[in-house]
């Protein structure tokens, strides 16, 4: 390009940009979304789709916590005391170590209440999550 | 150019008010368009309502290989074609435009007289006296400073083709400017 052309084609830019860009009306965003949401045909390549990335990663985290939970916990109700926590375990040596220790997992988990408690939040938050999305579906 | 690949994101994983945002960004320019190329506000409105719902219908296909924009002004001048064609609106040949460049300058130095309200009155009358092709083009090239390869992408003409079809557009939109400011002209020349 010349340099004429270069200095037109700046001019021209100045100019047009004087001009600006056109507005449409202000319900434009809301009636777009409203087409989007009400059009059937929208709806059916609308999908609830789950990041499965991010899902595995608070899936573990969730595994890690409840476990440092479960050790915390055992360790709470000794007083913090190692050794009386595992006074029974320390007497049957190395291996028993890890049978008492499972043992005692396995005895927390099937008496205590909190656990019953924390299964019947887990069914009603993923009834309650379908519920949202069906609500989602139904708009 | 980050947040948007974010909201494009959330949006391909079926986040759907994610879209609104995007809507928001590109509404003015699509607009824009469709209004340089239909001639009317309420056909304008409406293909650029129906733009976004076929760019939202169609998201899985946007790849990332252009930008977004590029990508929804496409779809735009391939709505805004279907629709002149249907209404057997004249896709005239603009080789007939023979504006010598001197005209050019003392129309652009003509308008430059003018005052602020003035040049954006007489610019935006010249734009929506261009062809449809020709106004879109400029648009995309003066306005929201598109390159002639995006241009290429958007109206699936040829670089060279795009590079010739801008020369000729702009010459009929300063013919046009001057036709408008002809008193203006004649008595600043």
């Amino acid at each position: 390009m010349s340099k004429k052309e270069l200095n037109i084609d700046k001019s021209t830019r100045q100019l047009i940009q004087k001009s600006g860009k056109e507005e449409p009306s202000a319900d434009f965003t809301k009636n777009v979304m409203a087409q989007i949401i009400k059009d059937p045909e929208v709806q059916f390549n609308f999908s609830f789709t789950k990041d499965e990335k991010e899902s595995k990663i608070w899936l573990l985290l969730s595994v890690g916590a409840i476990f440092v939970g479960y050790i915390f916990f055992f360790l709470f109700r000794n007083d913090f005391n190692l050794a009386k926590s595992f006074e029974h375990s320390l007497s049957a040596k190395y291996l028993k170590i890890l049978v008492d220790f499972i043992e005692q997992i396995y005895y927390e988990l099937s008496l205590s209440p909190y656990v019953l408690i924390g299964l019947a939040g887990v069914i009603v938050l993923i009834l309650i999550d379908k519920s949202v999305v069906k609500f989602l579906h139904s708009l | 150019m980050k947040q948007e690949k974010h909201y494009i994101q959330r949006v391909l994983r079926g986040d759907v008010h994610a879209f609104s945002y995007l809507v928001d960004m590109h509404k003015s320019m699509v607009y824009t368009l469709a209004l340089r190329m239909l001639k009317n506000p309420e056909n304008a409105e409406e293909l650029a309502q129906d733009v976004f719902v076929k760019a939202f219908q169609s998201m899985e296909k946007f790849k990332f290989e252009s930008k977004f924009s590029t990508w929804l002004y496409r779809i735009t001048y391939n709505a805004a074609i279907s629709i002149l064609r249907k209404k057997h609106v004249e896709m005239a040949d603009i080789d007939d435009v023979q504006l010598p460049e001197n005209n050019v300058v003392d129309t652009f130095n003509a308008i430059t007289e003018l005052k602020n309200y003035e040049q954006r009155t007489y610019v935006k009358q010249a734009l929506e006296q261009l062809k449809d092709e020709d106004a879109l083009i400029i648009t995309l090239f003066y306005l929201d400073e598109n390159s002639v390869e995006e241009i290429s992408v958007i109206t699936g003409f040829t670089v060279a083709n795009v590079k010739v079809k801008l020369h000729r557009a702009r010459k009929r939109f300063y013919d046009a400017l001057k036709l408008i400011l002809k008193d203006e002209v004649k008595m600043i020349l």
